[in-house]
């Protein structure tokens, strides 16, 4: 998990050499734990974003009516 | 050249049918044949299957130097999959034409039903952990140690799951699996086309009858036209900003929306929903089947992936219905649970399958606009879940 976000802060930071750096620790992560990231991470995005899209028909149903 | 050249070189079709790889030839052929007919006989998803099965035929026809002729450097179906797949236009296109046909206003007017579009796409990532245990059991179709194509070729096959097929079309282009594109989108569409055959008994496994007969309340009133233009535009910023992988396929989605609710675009929203969708189902479905190469096709790998397509369709439904069951223990109004099978994407063919089941068992139950409204929610959460499967394993493997 630290290797993670390590790596999805350098990735944010953009730094050519610490992506470089997050990128081959990333690689050392066994992959059943990448799946469980992904599936974690996807789900829990998928939620979210829908979650955003219904707070934001309440809004403009609210503010439309 | 003698006279046994010329005579092998003149029937040089005939001597390759006799040959092994003519064997094989045969057995594309017996494939492409069932495609067609469940396509013509069955009238299963008719407009993607049939072109797909021919274009199977066509991509197993006795190669002329080397490739069938159709398949070479300048065959027209290599050229439609430069044109149209590999830059992914066609699911762009094919979005855009989906996108004039979908009505939001039931989602607009009942916005709860949009879990359910994220609850059913819990079968993607059950596959893709699937896909990822069984994979590398299979002999030779990856180097040892060689984890990136695993993962790649899993979240292709995971999203077979979304019942989406130019979703699925997209993540597997993305990760560059043109070899398997070919069993990808026939378990994608095939799936699709099955959904009938597939979800009914899912639910029933998976619900009471006392369950299956809850009516649900809906609202006539009609959804104002201000909501209806600026919905597709908010969603396309809203999805672009937090998932920027699934901008594409959320914008032209999202601009086939608003062309069809703007209300001035009338010419184009119909040309969007009848000639363009026509048009690109045509050359997709074409295409998809010129990648159903005997060689690359008749793999253990295929099969895998077709079983895999099930196992996510499965679990997307079951994803569905037990979120809408769980959500019913927190709710005074109780919701049909077969609504929640309606989140997977086969779009608009979930949502009816799911209210011709509540019809059958109580025929004044109506609850076809709630199903459609989970339903396209379901189109959404399957974009989402495509931006969002690149997006992770883009990044896990380092890219």
């Amino acid at each position: 998990m630290k290797k993670l976000i390590f790596s999805l802060l350098s990735l944010f930071l953009a730094s050519p050499a610490l992506a470089e750096e997050a990128a081959a620790s990333v690689k050392d992560i066994p992959l059943l734990t990448k799946g469980l990231i992904v599936t974690a991470g996807g789900l829990g995005g998928v939620f979210l974003v829908l979650i955003l899209f219904f707070l934001m028909i309440r809004v403009m149903g609210k503010l439309l009516k | 050249m003698n006279f046994a050249e010329l005579i092998q070189e003149l029937f040089s079709g005939l001597f390759y049918m006799m040959s092994t790889d003519g064997f094989k030839t045969l057995i594309m052929f017996v494939i492409a044949g069932i495609l067609i007919a469940l396509a013509i006989v069955k009238d299963y998803e008719p407009t993607l299957l049939l072109p797909i099965g021919f274009g199977c035929i066509l991509a197993n026809l006795p190669p002329v130097d080397g490739f069938p002729s159709v398949l070479g450097e300048a065959g027209f179906l290599s050229v439609l999959f430069d044109a149209g797949i590999a830059n992914e236009l066609f699911p762009v296109l094919i979005f855009i034409a989906v996108g004039a046909m979908i009505d939001f206003s039931p989602l607009l007017k009942d916005p709860s039903t949009i879990f359910f579009g994220a609850a059913a796409q819990f079968g993607i990532f059950m596959t893709f952990i699937a896909a990822l245990l069984l994979l590398p059991l299979i002999p030779g179709l990856v180097a040892e140690g060689d984890t990136d194509m695993v993962m790649k070729l899993a979240s292709a096959i995971g999203i077979i799951g979304a019942a989406d097929g130019p979703t699925t079309l997209y993540v597997a282009n993305h990760f560059g699996l043109k070899d398997y594109m070919g069993p990808i989108s026939v378990a994608a569409y095939s799936y699709m086309a099955l959904v009938p055959v597939i979800q009914p008994p899912v639910i029933k496994a998976l619900t009471t009858r006392e369950e299956r007969l809850i009516r649900m309340d809906y609202q006539e009133e009609r959804c104002s036209k201000t909501t209806l233009i600026l919905f597709p535009i908010i969603v396309t910023v809203v999805a672009g900003i937090l998932v920027p992988m699934s901008a594409p396929l959320v914008g032209s989605l999202m601009f086939g929306n608003l062309i069809r609710e703007c209300g001035v675009l009338e010419r184009l929203s119909k040309t969007a929903q009848n000639e363009l969708a026509n048009l690109v189902t045509i050359v997709l479905g074409i295409t998809i089947g010129g990648t159903m190469v005997a060689d690359k096709f008749l793999d253990p790998t295929t099969i895998l992936i077709l079983a895999l397509g099930l196992f996510a369709f499965v679990f997307d439904t079951a994803g569905g219905v037990l979120f809408a069951k769980f959500l019913n223990l927190f709710r005074k109004k109780k919701i049909n649970p077969m609504v929640g099978a309606a989140g997977i994407s086969a779009f608009p063919m979930s949502s009816r399958v799911i209210a011709k089941m509540a019809l059958k068992e109580d025929p004044s139950n109506f609850i076809l606009m709630q199903s459609t409204s989970a339903n396209v929610s379901g189109q959404l959460g399957s974009i989402v879940a495509g931006g969002m499967v690149i997006t992770l394993v883009t990044m896990l493997l380092g890219g």
